[in-house]
C-alpha cells in the first residue's frame, strides 16, 4: 500500500498538468502544428511567433500588474476579515454557526452575471470604475464567504485545551491569541489567503463591469479566446498560470505543517 | 462572553451586509417584477414551463453529483497520500494545484480542444489503438454529462484536495499513536478516526465545491453549446444576449432555492450534530 | 527552528506586503497622471490586426484635428449594454461613442441607453449608400449611423473538395449531395451549420428562409417551413460540431480540417489563410436557395450613449470615421465592405480574391427588420432549429405551436 502512494500521485499530477503542458506546447507550436485534425502531443517544431505577437500588443504589464496587485489585496483583506470572524463563529453555537456561515453564503449562491450588475452600478457611483481599489472590493464580497468557512473549521480544530494550557502556563489572552492560537491556525490561514488569491486573479465576470480601460489578466485572455486567436490566448493563459505556480511553491511549505504532536503536552 | 466573542464577527458581517445586501434584495425584487405590471410570478412562469428547464434541473444535478463524487475521491485519495509526507511530496503538492491557477473560461477551451472530436483525447486513443474512430464525446446527452463532470471535476479536485488536506493536519497525531499501540491495523484507523475527524472538513468541501458545481455553465456552453442545458445557461443567456434582467434574476433565485434545499436536506441527513461540530 | 520557519514566513508576508503596496501605488499614481487633454472614449469590438489599423492610421488624424485624445477601449456586443446601463444607472457615462453590431440595437434602444440624433446630426454623406443610410432608424427616429458593414461569405476547403472532384454548391440541391458525399466518403458529416442558437443561428436561418422566398418573422409561411424541411433532410449529413458552432469555432473547425465548407464572417481569413497559413482554403459568396440568393448585412453602426460628456467630439468622429479617406484606409488595409459608393480600396493581391467574394456576397444583401420583439424571436427560432435539427423532431409538429407563439408576438399579445 505504501509503494502504491507514489505512483498515484504521480498519475495524478499527469492528469493534473496535462491541460497546462498542451496550452503551453500550443503556444510555442507552429499552427500547422495545432490546426489540424491530428494534433501531436510532443513539441515538433517551436517557435517564439506567439510569444511575440503577446508582446507585440503592449498588453501585457499592465493587466498581470493589476491582477497581481488585486488579488495580493483580496488576499491579505480576506484573512484580516475572516479570521476575527471564523474565531468568533467557532465559539457560538453549531446552528447558529452554520446558520450564519450559510447565510453569508446565500450572495455567493446567485449566479454571477445577477449580481454584477447591481454591484457594479453601486461602486461605479463611488468613482471605483477602473481602480484596483473597488475591484479589489468586489473580489472580496465573493471571497469572504468561502475564507470564513475555511477558517472557521481551521479554529475548531485547535481544541481549546491547548489555549487552556497555555493561560495556565501564565499566558494573557493576547499573548495566547497570537503566539498559540495564530500559530497553529497557520496552515488554515495560509489556505484561506490562497484560495481568495487565486479566485481573484481569476476571477473576469466582476472585472469586466468595474473596469474599462485598465484590464485585468483574464479579461485580456477571454479577449484573444473571443477572436478565436487559440495561440495567443494560450500564450497569456500560460503567463497566467505562473504567477499562480510560485506562489503555491511559496507557501505549500505552510500547507505541510508538523502534525499537532505534543501540543498539548 | 457572548458578546466579546460576537466582536470579531462585527467587520465582516458590516463589510458584507454594505454591500451584498443590497445587490441580493436586487435581484430578488427583480425576479418578482415587470416594469409595467409591478409584483408578479410571470418570470417564475415562464422559466418552468421551458421545454428544456426539467433538462436543466436534471443536467446540473447529475453533473454536480458524479463531479463531487470523482472529485471527492480523487481529493481524499490525494490528500490522504501527501499525508502520509512520502518522498517527493513538495513537487507533489505543486503539481497537484496547477489547476487552481487556469481561469474558468481558459479551462472550458482547453478542455474543448481534449474532447474535440479532432482532441487530444480521441487522438491519444486512437493511437493507442482503443478505438477504431473518433468519438463523439459530447453528441450524446449521457456521455456528454459524464464528459463535462470529468473536465469539470479536474479543475476543482485541487481545492478539495486543500481542504481535505488541511481537515487531516488538524488530526492530532497521538491518536494514531494510540490506536497502533492498542493494535488497530491501518483501514481500521482510517475508519474510526480519520473519517469521522473528517467530517467537517468533508461538508465544508461539499458545500464549497457543490455551491459551484451548480453554478456551472461555462464548461457545458463551450464543450456541448445549448443542446446541454444547466441551470445557469439561462441567466446567462437571458441577461447577456437578450439583455432581459427580470428572466435572469429568477432564474437566479430558483438556483438559489435549490441549493439551498440540498444543502440543508444534506445537513439533515448526515446529522447535524455529527457533521458540523 | 519553528521560530526559523515563522520568521522567513513573516518576512515572506512583509515583502508581498511591500511589493502589493508598490504596485498600488504605481497604478494609483499612473491613472493621476492621465488627461489633460479632453479625452473622448470610444469603444469597439475589433481584432488585433484591426486595432492596430485603427490605432495607427485612423485615430491620430482625429487626434490631431481636434486636440484631444481618444481612448479606444474593446469591448464585447454583450457586454456592451451591461456596461452602459451600469453607468447609466451610476450617473456616471464614460463612453462617449460605440461602435456596436447590429444585431445589438434593440436592447440599447428600449433600455434607454442611447442618444436619438436630431436634424444636422441625421446628415451623411451623399456617397453613403442608400441602404445602409437607411438602417439605424428604429421606431422612426435615428439612433444609429453607419460604420462598418459585413456580411458572412463562405469557406471551403479547396484541397478536400478538389480530392473528391467536387464543386462548391452554388444550389441547395448541391449543397445536399456535397454535403451527402463527404459524409458518405469519410463517416462523418463535414459541412458545419453554426446551430448553438442565438444570434449566429438565427443570422444563418434568416438568410436560408429568405433566400427560399420565405418569411423569417412568420414560421408558418410555406417557403418557411419548406426551408426547415431542407433543414432536417441537411441534419444528418452536418458536421457534429454544428452543434455548438458559432462564429469563433467554425474557425476552429475549418482550421483543424475537421468541416471543409462552412459560413461565417469574413475576419476569418486573415486568421485562417495569413496566420495559420492555411492555404487551401477558399472563399465565395455562397449558394441561392430555390427562390434567390440572399446574405443577411450584418456590421457595425456608431451610437452615442445616453450621458456622454463630450457628445460634440463624438459627432466629430462619426464624421471622421465615415469620411472617404478612412473607409478607403479600412478597406485598403482590412478589406472591409465600405460604407460609400467612392471610396475605392487598394488591396493586398492575396487578399482580393476574398474582398470579391465579400463583395459579391454584399450585392445579395438583406438586412434583417427591426422588429421590437426580436429577442423573443431569437428564443423561437433557436428552438426551433434546436428541436427540429438536433433533437429530430418532425417539422409538422415542432413548427406550429411556435409559428403560433411568434404570430401571438406580432400581433403585440404575449
Amino acid at each position: 500500500m505504501r509503494c502504491a502512494v507514489v505512483p498515484i500521485l504521480a498519475a495524478l499530477s499527469c492528469w493534473a498538468l496535462a491541460p497546462l503542458y498542451l496550452m503551453l506546447k500550443v503556444s510555442f507550436s507552429p499552427p500547422a502544428e495545432v490546426m489540424t485534425a491530428h494534433p501531436t502531443f510532443l513539441p515538433h517544431g517551436l517557435t517564439w511567433d506567439h510569444w511575440h505577437a503577446l508582446l507585440a500588443t503592449g498588453q501585457v504589464l499592465a493587466p498581470l500588474a493589476k491582477s497581481l496587485t488585486t488579488a495580493t489585496l483580496v488576499a491579505m483583506a480576506a484573512v484580516l476579515l475572516a479570521a476575527p470572524a471564523a474565531h468568533s463563529l467557532a465559539r457560538l453555537p453549531a446552528r447558529w454557526r452554520y446558520g450564519i456561515l450559510l447565510g453569508l453564503f446565500a450572495f455567493r449562491m446567485l449566479p454571477e452575471v445577477s449580481i454584477a450588475l447591481p454591484v457594479a452600478v453601486v461602486f461605479l457611483r463611488w468613482g471605483l470604475l477602473d481602480t484596483v481599489v473597488g475591484l479589489a472590493m468586489g473580489h472580496l464580497t465573493l471571497v469572504l464567504p468561502v475564507a470564513a468557512w475555511i477558517l472557521t473549521a481551521t479554529f475548531l480544530a485547535i481544541p481549546r485545551e491547548v489555549e487552556e494550557a497555555a493561560a495556565l502556563d501564565g499566558c494573557s489572552s493576547w499573548q495566547t491569541l497570537w503566539y498559540v492560537t495564530i500559530r497553529l491556525a497557520r496552515p488554515g490561514l495560509v489556505v484561506a489567503g490562497l484560495l481568495a488569491w487565486v479566485f481573484s486573479w481569476e476571477e473576469f465576470i466582476l472585472a469586466s463591469y468595474l473596469t474599462l480601460g485598465a484590464k485585468t489578466m483574464p479579461l485580456q485572455v477571454y479577449y484573444y479566446l473571443y477572436q478565436g486567436n487559440w495561440f495567443l490566448t494560450a500564450a497569456a493563459a500560460t503567463l497566467m498560470t505562473v504567477p499562480v505556480l510560485l506562489l503555491t511553491g511559496m507557501l505549500q511549505r505552510h500547507v505541510q505543517t508538523a502534525l499537532l504532536t505534543g501540543a498539548v503536552r | 462572553m457572548k458578546a466579546r466573542a460576537l466582536l470579531g464577527l462585527l467587520p465582516l458581517a458590516t463589510y458584507l451586509s454594505c454591500l451584498t445586501v443590497a445587490p441580493v434584495a436586487s435581484t430578488l425584487a427583480m425576479s418578482a417584477t415587470a416594469p409595467d405590471v409591478g409584483i408578479t410570478l410571470e418570470h417564475f412562469r415562464r422559466i418552468v414551463t421551458d421545454y428544456q428547464f426539467g433538462e436543466a434541473v436534471i443536467n446540473t444535478l447529475v453533473i454536480t453529483g458524479i463531479g463531487l463524487t470523482l472529485e471527492m475521491l480523487l481529493g481524499l485519495g490525494a490528500a490522504l497520500a501527501l499525508a502520509g509526507r512520502p518522498v517527493g511530496r513538495r513537487i507533489f503538492s505543486i503539481l497537484l494545484l496547477v489547476p487552481l491557477g487556469v481561469p474558468t473560461i481558459v479551462s472550458a477551451a482547453v478542455m474543448r480542444t481534449v474532447f474535440g472530436t479532432v482532441g487530444y483525447l480521441n487522438e491519444a486513443l486512437l493511437r493507442l489503438g482503443a478505438i477504431r474512430s473518433p468519438v463523439d464525446w459530447t453528441g450524446e446527452r449521457w456521455l456528454a454529462l459524464v464528459t463535462v463532470a470529468v473536465a469539470d471535476a479536474w479543475k476543482v479536485t485541487p481545492l478539495i484536495l486543500l481542504i481535505l488536506l488541511a481537515g487531516l493536519q488538524a488530526i492530532p497525531g497521538e491518536l494514531y499513536e494510540a490506536a497502533r499501540t492498542d493494535g488497530a491495523s491501518g483501514w481500521r484507523q482510517f475508519f474510526a478516526i480519520t473519517l469521522p475527524l473528517l467530517k467537517p472538513a468533508v461538508t465544508m468541501a461539499l458545500i464549497v465545491c457543490g455551491v459551484d458545481a451548480f453554478r456551472i455553465f461555462a464548461l457545458p456552453l463551450a464543450l456541448v453549446g445549448r443542446g446541454l442545458p444547466v441551470l445557469s445557461t439561462y441567466a446567462y443567456v437571458e441577461y447577456l444576449e437578450y439583455g432581459n434582467p427580470h428572466t435572469a434574476a429568477a432564474r437566479g433565485v430558483i438556483l438559489l432555492g435549490m441549493i439551498l434545499v440540498t444543502v440543508l436536506a444534506y445537513l439533515k441527513l448526515a446529522g447535524p450534530e455529527e457533521v458540523l461540530r | 527552528m519553528r521560530s526559523d520557519r515563522s520568521r522567513s514566513a513573516v518576512s515572506t508576508r512583509r515583502r508581498a506586503r511591500c511589493l502589493a503596496l508598490c504596485a498600488l501605488a504605481v497604478t494609483l499614481g499612473v491613472s493621476a497622471v492621465e488627461a489633460a487633454d479632453p479625452t473622448l472614449t470610444v469603444t469597439m469590438r475589433l481584432a488585433e490586426a484591426e486595432w492596430r489599423v485603427i490605432r495607427q492610421d485612423v485615430l491620430p488624424p482625429f487626434e490631431r484635428a481636434c486636440a484631444c485624445r481618444v481612448r479606444a477601449i474593446d469591448v464585447s456586443p454583450e457586454i456592451l449594454p451591461q456596461r452602459l446601463k451600469a453607468m447609466r444607472d451610476a450617473g456616471r457615462m464614460e463612453i462617449d461613442l460605440f461602435a456596436q453590431d447590429n444585431m445589438r440595437l434593440q436592447e440599447l434602444v428600449e433600455s434607454g441607453l442611447v442618444q436619438a440624433l436630431e436634424g444636422d446630426e441625421t446628415r451623411m454623406d451623399a456617397a453613403v449608400l442608400p441602404a445602409l443610410a437607411a438602417s439605424g432608424v428604429l421606431a422612426d427616429r435615428r439612433y444609429f449611423l453607419p460604420f462598418r458593414p459585413n456580411v458572412q461569405i463562405a469557406y471551403y476547403n479547396g484541397a478536400k473538395f478538389d480530392a473528391y472532384r467536387l464543386r462548391p454548391p452554388r444550389t441547395w440541391g448541391e449543397l445536399l449531395s456535397v454535403a451527402k458525399t463527404f459524409k458518405e466518403r469519410e463517416g462523418l458529416g463535414r459541412v458545419l451549420f453554426q446551430g448553438v442558437g442565438g444570434a449566429p443561428t438565427v443570422t444563418q436561418l434568416y438568410e436560408w428562409i429568405v433566400s427560399a422566398g420565405g418569411d423569417p418573422l412568420d414560421l408558418g409561411h410555406p417557403a418557411t417551413v419548406a426551408t426547415f424541411h431542407f433543414l432536417r433532410e441537411l441534419a444528418p449529413y452536418l458536421s457534429p460540431d454544428s452543434r455548438r458552432a458559432k462564429w469563433d469555432t467554425t474557425n476552429d473547425a475549418l482550421a483543424q480540417e475537421s468541416a471543409y465548407l462552412a459560413q461565417n464572417w469574413p475576419f476569418g481569413v486573415p486568421l485562417l489563410i495569413r496566420d495559420y497559413g492555411k492555404h487551401a482554403i477558399r472563399t465565395y459568396s455562397g449558394w441561392a436557395g430555390p427562390a434567390r440568393e440572399a446574405h443577411v448585412i450584418g456590421g457595425d453602426v456608431l451610437g452615442i450613449p445616453v450621458g456622454a460628456p463630450n457628445r460634440d467630439l463624438a459627432l466629430r468622429l462619426i464624421r471622421h470615421l465615415q469620411s472617404r479617406e478612412i473607409q478607403e484606409t479600412l478597406a485598403s488595409r482590412l478589406g472591409w465592405p465600405t460604407i460609400r459608393g467612392d471610396a475605392v480600396g487598394a488591396l493586398e493581391p492575396w487578399m482580393r480574391p476574398h474582398v470579391a467574394a465579400v463583395q459579391d456576397a454584399m450585392r445579395h444583401g438583406v438586412f434583417r427588420e427591426n422588429v421590437p420583439y426580436w429577442a423573443e424571436y431569437e428564443r423561437i427560432a433557436s428552438e426551433a432549429v434546436e428541436r427540429i435539427l438536433w433533437r429530430k423532431e418532425a417539422v409538422d409538429e415542432a413548427l406550429p405551436p411556435l409559428a403560433a407563439r411568434l404570430s401571438d408576438l406580432r400581433k403585440g399579445r404575449r
